[in-house]
């Protein structure tokens, strides 16, 4: 049990710094490129 | 002939067997392909209400049931023939596209993380329908959002059963679309009703039901916060367990031996925690772990 939730501690883990990377690519993206914003905003958001 | 007879029925039985052997196999396959999945579309049974905000009680079920049909569609239509092709002529694209879904889920996570943080998460919700050019476009919109759901529902179920065969691996697929989509449309037009539910219960004569009806309709908003928050979270969590498997398929290992590493840790330090017995002996048994062999 505790293993589990250490496993999904550490997918959560890698998630969020994959996550926040991403969207640290796609906000120098949209400033240098702000037209392409509607395409990749898929309206989840 | 009677011998023939007995033959034939017992080959019969041994179909039989097979063909539910099989069926069991397809069951059983379904059900771990969707609950995989299913993490990944609590996030779109919170958000699919906000599609009917503003509308009309009556015409809330009927665009659910629209925006359900463009959902079946975009998973038996288009995802599906494009899956099973692909899982047939090229297998190997399924873990970088899996992979894919996987960044998009967790961006999508951090976004609204990140949203939150910053006090402008949310986006204004659509605008009240009016009209049947305006439903129009609010249906349409919300199938063209449910592609990119079902795109990665459809590939997660799909590396679930990528090893059985092409007949069953279909069926299964089938059966996920038709299940998950029951499912969140279901459960989406459950929640837009509850309110009116609650609404028709707070009329009724009984003391009882009123504060009941009353209660539920105080309560909606808090549901739909909290699937809110459980669906970000199942976001973050399934995009990087996606990605851990992701990266270890292609052979770069240390991501999930860093988990793997951690989980090590938790069993041992639960371990040590049973023996001692008492917290006292808490930061004893830390360093009893720190002892430990790590194999």
């Amino acid at each position: 049990m505790l293993g589990w939730v250490a496993n999904t501690l550490g997918s959560a883990a890698v998630g969020l710094i994959v996550g926040f990377l991403a969207l640290a690519v796609m906000s120098v993206v949209h400033r240098f490129w702000p037209g392409r914003r509607v395409a990749l905003d898929s309206g989840r958001h | 002939m009677s011998a023939g007879l007995f033959g034939l029925l017992d080959d019969i039985a041994a179909l039989a067997r097979m063909a539910a052997a099989s069926l069991d196999d397809v069951a059983g396959a379904t059900a771990k392909a969707s609950a995989k999945a299913a993490g990944v579309v609590v996030d779109d049974t919170a958000v699919t209400p906000q599609y009917v905000h503003g509308v009309t009680a009556e015409r809330e079920v009927p665009i659910i049931k629209r925006i359900a049909k463009g959902s079946m569609r975009n998973k038996l239509v288009f995802i599906l023939p494009a899956a099973m092709l692909l899982s047939q002529f090229l297998p190997g694209a399924l873990t970088p596209l899996l992979m894919c879904g996987g960044t998009y889920l967790v961006y999508e996570g951090a976004h609204k993380i990140w949203g939150a943080i910053r006090g402008h998460g949310e986006h204004a919700p659509p605008s009240a329908v009016q009209g049947p050019d305006a439903e129009n476009t609010v249906v349409a919109g919300a199938v063209r959002t449910d592609f990119i759901l079902s795109a990665e529902i459809m590939v997660i179920a799909l590396n679930e059963v990528a090893e059985e065969p092409f007949f069953a691996r279909a069926v299964i697929l089938v059966l996920v679309a038709l299940g998950i989509t029951v499912l969140v449309y279901g459960v989406v037009a459950l929640i837009v009703k509850m309110d009116d539910v609650g609404l028709a219960l707070a009329q009724r004569d009984s003391p009882f039901s009123q504060r009941f009806g009353r209660g539920m309709v105080k309560a909606m908003p808090t549901v739909l916060n909290v699937i809110s928050v459980v669906g970000v979270a199942a976001m973050v969590w399934v995009g990087g367990h996606i990605l851990l498997g992701g990266f270890e398929d292609l052979g770069w290992h240390w991501p999930y031996g860093l988990v793997h590493d951690f989980e090590h840790w938790a069993h041992v330090w639960a371990h040590g925690w049973a023996l001692d017995g008492s917290a006292a002996c808490w930061v004893g048994s830390r360093t009893h772990w720190v002892r430990l062999p790590s194999g």
